[in-house]
C-alpha cells in the first residue's frame, strides 16, 4: 500500500485515575487508517479498543489523560482547540456507538437528529436539512422515511435505531465512520444485516471505516486490515487475509481457536484466565501470564515489529 | 392524550375515597362534642339537640358516612357548622388568591432555580458549584415565616419597595405588584429544591448515550446544553415541582397569615379557631383533592416534555 | 472499558457512616453545629441568668445588652433564656418524632417489600392516601382535631412524615430479598421476623438515616409552623413558633423579638440538612460527581 494514510495514530496513550492513582489503559498504540478500507479493531472486551476508538475523536470524558499524536489532515487531534475539533466531528469523522437503544436522544424526533449535523456543519436551514434526512433513511434502507422522520427514537426497534445512527454518521459525507461495536446489542439476523449496510455503504461512498469489535466472524467477513488489541497494547496487526491464514501472536491464535469454524466442527478452545485489570499489569509481555509459550524473555515488555505485518511478541520477531 | 388523562384520572379514585375516609375517621374520634364545643356549655338542651339533628350528628356512624359520600359525589363539601355557608362556596371564594400565590412560588422557583442548578452542573466542583450548593442548603434550611419576616422588614419597611399587607386586588398590575413579595417569599424554598434538582438531572444527563452522540456530531457546548440536555433535565424538574406543591400548599397558610392575605390557608386557620369542624373536613377533602390533581397535571406535563409517555 | 476495583474491606453500617461523615466537611460543620445547639439546650438553665418564664413590665422590648443577650419580649422576658428552653421543645418534639416515623415507616416499608402481594399494596396505598395531604396540613388537621400537646404533637408529625419512610426502606428490601444471604436464611428455617430484622433491616438502615437526618429537619420546622399558628405546646411554655408569632406583632417596634427564635430554627434544621446532605452524598456518590 502506497496511499497516505487519511490519519495516523502514533504512541496513543490513555490514562484514567482510579482512587489517586493513574491507570494506564490504553499504552503507546500506533496504527494508520488508509483511505477506502475497513480497518478492523478487535480484542476482548476490557483491551482499551474502545476507548482508543473514542480517543480518534476526542470524545472521551475530560478526566481521561492522552497522550502520544493523531495527525488527521496535517493536524493533531489531541492538541487541536475544541472549536476546531468541532469543526471535524460529524463533518469529516463520524462515529456510531454499540447501544442503539440509549445513543439517541428520546425526546427529539428523529428526523431533527439526523437532520442535525448537516444544519450544523453544511449550512443547510432545517427544512432543506430534513428532505436531505429522507434521501439518508432511503440509503440506510429504512422504508416510509416521512412517517419515520417524525417518529421519536423509541417508537423504532433496535436494528432501525442502529440504521438511524449509521445515516446520522453519513450524513456529511466523513471520510472515516468510526463503529464502536455497533451489532453487539442486536438480534444475530439484523447484525448481518447492519454489517451488510455498512460494508454496502463504504464501497458506494468510498470512505474508511474503523470497525471496533471483539466478533472474529465478523472481522472474517468485511475487514480489509486487523489490529489486535491486548491489555491496552497492539500485539499485532496484518491485512485480514494474511492474519486468518498465519497468525504469529499466541494471543491471535488463541482468539482464533475460539471462533467456531465450518472445518474444525467441534473443536472451541476458550482462552484460559482474564485479561489483566489496568490497576495490576503484568511487568513484561501482558500476555505472558495466560500464554502457553511464555520463556524467560518474556519477563519483559516486546516491542512491536515493523512491516505490514507486525506482532508484538519475544518468540514470533522472524515470522513478518 | 385524552386516553390518557381519563385513565390516571380513574386511577385517582381509590386514593381520593381513602382519603376521604381518613378525614371522616378523624373528623369523628375527635374528642369532646361538636355541638358542645360550637354552642357553648351554657347551650340549652333543645338548642344541643336541634343542632345535633340539622347536622345528622344523630345518625349512625355509617348513613352519616354515606351521607358524606354522597354529598362528595354531588359535588358539595358540606355546610359550615357555624355560618351555615357552603364550604366549597367559602372554598372558591378564595381558591385564586392561594393559587396565584403557588404559582407565583413555582415561577420564582423555576426562573431562579433552573439556570443556577444548570451554572452549578457546568462548573461541577468548582468554587461556584460548592457556593450556590450551600447558598441552597442555606434557603431550604429557611422557615417560611423567617423568610417572609425578613423579606417583609428589608422590602416593605426598610425599602418601602412593597405593601406590607398583600390586598390581592384591584387591576393585573396592583395584582401582581402586591403578590410579588409573598410569591418570592414562598418561593425561596423551590428555588433550592429546584437548583438541586436542576444541577443533579443536568449530571445525569450529560453522562447519557445520546449526549456523546450530539458531541460526535460537532455539536457545540451551547448547543448540547440547551438543546439536547436540558429538555431530558426537565422531567426531573417537573416531578420535584410536582412533588413539593403539597409542601408549598403547606407553606401557604404561614405566609398568608404574616402577609395577611385571603387565601385557603387563612381560611384553614379561621375554622380552627372557630372549631367549625365541618369547614375543616371539607378544606381537608379539598386540599387532598388539589394535591391529586397537581400530580395529574404533573404527570400531562410528563408528557408534554417527554414524547415516551404518551403510549403509556 | 471495564476496569475492576478491587473492594474496599468490610465494615459495619455505623463505622461505614462515620468514615463518610468524616470524608464529608459539610456533614462535619453540620454535626458539631448541632451537637452545639443540643449541648445548649440541655445546659438551659447554667446558660442563662433568667427565668424563661419571668415578665417584667419594666423591661418589655428592651434591646440587646450584658444583662439580657438578645433583648426582650413585650412582657419583659429574656429572649435567649426563652430560645434556649424553646430548643428543648423543639428538639425533643422533631427528635421523638423522627424517631418514631423512622421505626414504624421503616417497619412497614421493609415489611411491604418482603411480603409483596396484597401486604405490600395495602400498606403502600395507605401511605400515597397519607401523601395526599399536603404536608403541613395534614399535621395541623390532626393536632386541631386532637387538642394540642406534646403527644398529639409528636403524633402528628410521625403521621406527616412515615410514609417517606415507608418508601424508602420498601425499595431496597424488594432487591435485598433476592439476594443469596437471605434465601440461605430462609432456607435455614429462619421465621420472616427474624429475617426482616436481622438480615434486612440492617441493610436498610444506611438510607433510613440518612432520610431521618433530613426528615428530622422538617419535622422540628412543623412543630414551629404549628406553634406559629397557634396549635403548639400552650403557653406559658416557650417554644421558638409562639415567640416568633408574639414577636411578629410588635413587628414595626422590635422586630428581633421575632427574628432571633426565627434564626434558631435556621439553625437547627441547617445543621440537620448539612448533616444529611453531607451523608446523602457519600451513600450516592452519583449526587456529587
Amino acid at each position: 500500500m502506497t496511499a497516505t494514510p487519511l490519519m495516523t495514530v502514533e504512541d496513543l496513550s490513555i490514562s484514567f485515575r482510579i482512587e489517586d492513582r493513574w491507570c494506564r489503559a490504553v499504552n503507546g498504540v500506533s496504527f494508520d487508517i488508509m483511505p477506502d478500507e475497513t480497518l478492523c479493531l478487535v480484542g476482548e472486551s476490557g483491551c482499551g479498543k474502545s476507548i482508543t476508538a473514542m480517543s480518534l475523536m476526542r470524545l472521551l470524558p475530560g478526566s481521561a489523560r492522552l497522550g502520544g499524536r493523531i495527525g488527521f489532515d496535517g493536524k493533531d487531534i489531541l492538541t487541536m482547540p475544541e472549536a476546531e475539533l468541532q469543526t471535524i466531528r460529524g463533518r469529516r469523522i463520524a462515529m456510531i456507538f454499540q447501544e442503539p437503544m440509549t445513543s439517541l436522544n428520546p425526546v427529539l424526533t428523529v428526523g431533527e437528529q439526523i437532520a442535525e449535523p448537516l444544519v450544523l456543519h453544511k449550512g443547510m436551514g432545517w427544512a432543506e436539512a430534513k428532505r436531505e434526512a429522507r434521501h439518508l433513511l432511503d440509503l440506510v434502507r429504512i422504508p416510509d422515511a416521512d412517517r419515520r422522520l417524525r417518529q421519536y427514537p423509541y417508537e423504532l426497534s433496535g436494528g432501525m435505531r442502529q440504521r438511524v445512527m449509521i445515516a446520522i454518521g453519513l450524513a456529511c459525507r466523513p471520510e472515516i465512520l468510526i463503529a464502536d461495536e455497533p451489532t453487539t446489542a442486536l438480534d444475530v439476523t439484523i447484525q448481518a444485516q447492519v454489517l451488510a449496510l455498512l460494508d454496502e455503504i463504504r464501497r458506494e461512498q468510498g470512505l474508511s471505516i474503523v470497525l471496533i469489535t471483539h466478533d472474529l466472524g465478523v472481522v472474517a467477513n468485511v475487514a480489509d486490515r486487523v489490529a489486535v488489541m491486548y491489555a491496552g497494547d497492539l500485539v499485532e496487526t496484518a491485512p485480514a487475509g494474511e492474519l486468518f491464514d498465519k497468525p504469529s501472536h499466541p494471543y491471535t491464535q488463541a482468539l482464533l481457536r475460539t471462533v467456531p469454524r465450518a472445518d474444525a466442527a467441534f473443536d472451541l478452545h476458550p482462552i484460559e484466565g482474564q485479561v489483566p485489570s489496568i490497576q495490576s499489569m503484568p511487568e513484561g509481555c501482558r500476555f505472558a501470564p495466560r500464554c502457553g509459550e511464555a520463556h524467560a524473555a518474556c519477563s519483559s515488555p516486546p516491542n512491536l515489529s515493523s512491516g505490514p505485518h507486525a506482532v508484538r511478541c519475544w518468540a514470533r520477531r522472524d515470522v513478518a | 392524550m385524552a386516553g390518557f388523562i381519563l385513565r390516571r384520572l380513574l386511577s385517582t379514585i381509590p386514593t381520593l375515597l381513602g382519603v376521604l375516609t381518613i378525614v371522616f375517621v378523624m373528623i369523628r374520634v375527635a374528642p369532646g362534642d361538636p355541638a358542645l364545643a360550637i354552642l357553648g356549655d351554657n347551650a340549652s338542651q333543645e338548642a344541643l339537640d336541634a343542632f345535633r339533628e340539622r347536622m345528622g350528628l344523630n345518625d349512625p356512624m355509617w348513613v352519616q358516612y354515606l351521607d358524606f359520600l354522597r354529598g362528595i359525589a354531588r359535588g358539595s363539601l358540606g355546610e359550615s357548622m357555624i355560618s351555615g355557608t357552603p364550604v366549597l362556596t367559602s372554598i372558591l371564594e378564595v381558591l385564586p388568591y392561594t393559587l396565584e400565590l403557588a404559582l407565583g412560588a413555582v415561577f420564582f422557583g423555576v426562573v431562579i432555580g433552573t439556570p443556577l442548578g444548570i451554572m452549578a452542573a457546568l462548573k461541577r466542583n468548582g468554587w461556584l458549584d460548592y457556593l450556590l450548593r450551600v447558598v441552597s442548603l442555606v434557603g431550604l434550611s429557611f422557615p417560611a415565616f423567617l423568610t417572609a419576616i425578613l423579606l417583609i422588614l428589608w422590602l416593605a419597611i426598610d425599602w418601602r419597595l412593597f405593601p406590607v399587607i398583600s390586598t390581592p386586588t384591584g387591576g393585573i398590575g396592583d395584582r401582581l405588584y402586591n403578590l410579588f413579595l409573598p410569591a418570592l417569599s414562598l418561593g425561596l424554598i423551590m428555588v433550592a429544591y429546584v437548583m438541586r434538582t436542576a444541577r443533579s438531572a443536568m449530571l445525569d444527563v450529560l453522562g447519557e448515550d445520546y449526549i456523546r452522540t450530539a458531541r460526535a456530531k460537532g455539536a457545540p457546548m451551547r448547543r448540547l446544553f440547551l438543546h439536547h440536555a436540558l429538555r431530558n433535565a426537565l422531567i426531573p424538574i417537573v416531578t420535584v415541582i410536582g412533588l413539593y406543591f403539597g409542601l408549598m400548599i403547606g407553606n401557604a397558610v404561614l405566609t398568608e397569615i404574616i402577609f395577611n392575605r385571603p387565601g385557603l390557608g387563612k381560611l384553614i386557620v379561621l375554622a380552627l379557631n372557630q372549631r367549625d369542624y365541618s369547614t375543616l373536613q371539607g378544606l381537608m377533602v379539598f386540599s387532598a383533592f388539589l394535591v391529586v390533581m397537581v400530580n395529574l397535571l404533573t404527570d400531562i406535563a410528563y408528557g408534554l416534555v417527554d414524547p415516551r409517555v404518551k403510549l403509556k | 472499558m471495564t476496569a475492576t476495583v478491587t473492594t474496599p474491606p468490610q465494615r459495619t453500617p455505623a463505622q461505614r457512616l462515620l468514615r463518610l461523615a468524616r470524608r464529608n466537611k459539610l456533614s462535619t460543620v453540620g454535626l458539631i453545629l448541632f451537637g452545639l445547639i443540643a449541648l445548649a439546650a440541655i445546659a438551659a438553665p447554667l446558660l442563662s441568668s433568667h427565668d424563661p418564664l419571668a415578665q417584667n413590665i419594666l423591661h418589655r422590648l428592651e434591646d440587646r445588652s450584658a444583662d439580657y443577650l438578645l433583648g426582650t419580649d413585650v412582657y419583659g422576658r429574656d429572649t435567649w433564656a426563652r430560645i434556649l428552653f424553646g430548643l428543648r421543645v423543639s428538639l425533643l418534639i422533631g427528635l421523638i418524632s423522627t424517631a418514631l416515623a423512622m421505626i414504624i415507616g421503616s417497619a412497614l416499608g421493609i415489611l411491604a417489600g418482603y411480603r409483596g402481594g396484597w401486604v405490600d399494596s395495602l400498606i403502600m396505598r395507605i401511605m400515597d392516601m397519607l401523601l395526599a395531604f399536603p404536608t403541613l396540613i395534614t399535621g395541623l388537621f390532626i393536632v386541631a382535631v386532637l387538642g394540642a400537646n406534646f403527644w398529639n404533637i409528636v403524633l402528628a408529625i410521625t403521621v406527616t412524615i412515615l410514609p417517606k419512610f415507608a418508601r424508602v426502606a420498601r425499595a431496597p428490601t424488594i432487591a435485598l430479598k433476592e439476594r443469596e444471604f437471605v434465601e440461605a436464611a430462609r432456607a435455614l428455617g429462619y421465621s420472616d421476623v427474624r429475617i426482616m430484622a436481622v438480615h434486612i433491616a440492617p441493610n436498610v438502615l444506611g438510607e433510613v438515616i440518612v432520610l431521618a437526618s433530613l426528615w428530622a429537619a422538617y419535622a422540628i420546622r412543623i412543630e414551629a409552623y404549628l406553634s406559629f399558628i397557634g396549635l403548639g405546646i400552650a403557653p406559658p411554655t416557650p417554644t421558638l413558633g409562639t415567640m416568633i408569632r408574639e414577636g411578629f406583632e410588635h413587628i414595626l417596634d422590635s422586630p428581633f423579638v421575632s427574628i432571633y427564635p426565627g434564626f434558631a430554627v435556621l439553625l437547627v434544621v441547617l445543621s440537620l440538612n448539612l448533616i444529611g446532605d453531607g451523608l446523602r452524598d457519600a451513600i450516592d456518590p452519583k449526587l456529587r460527581d
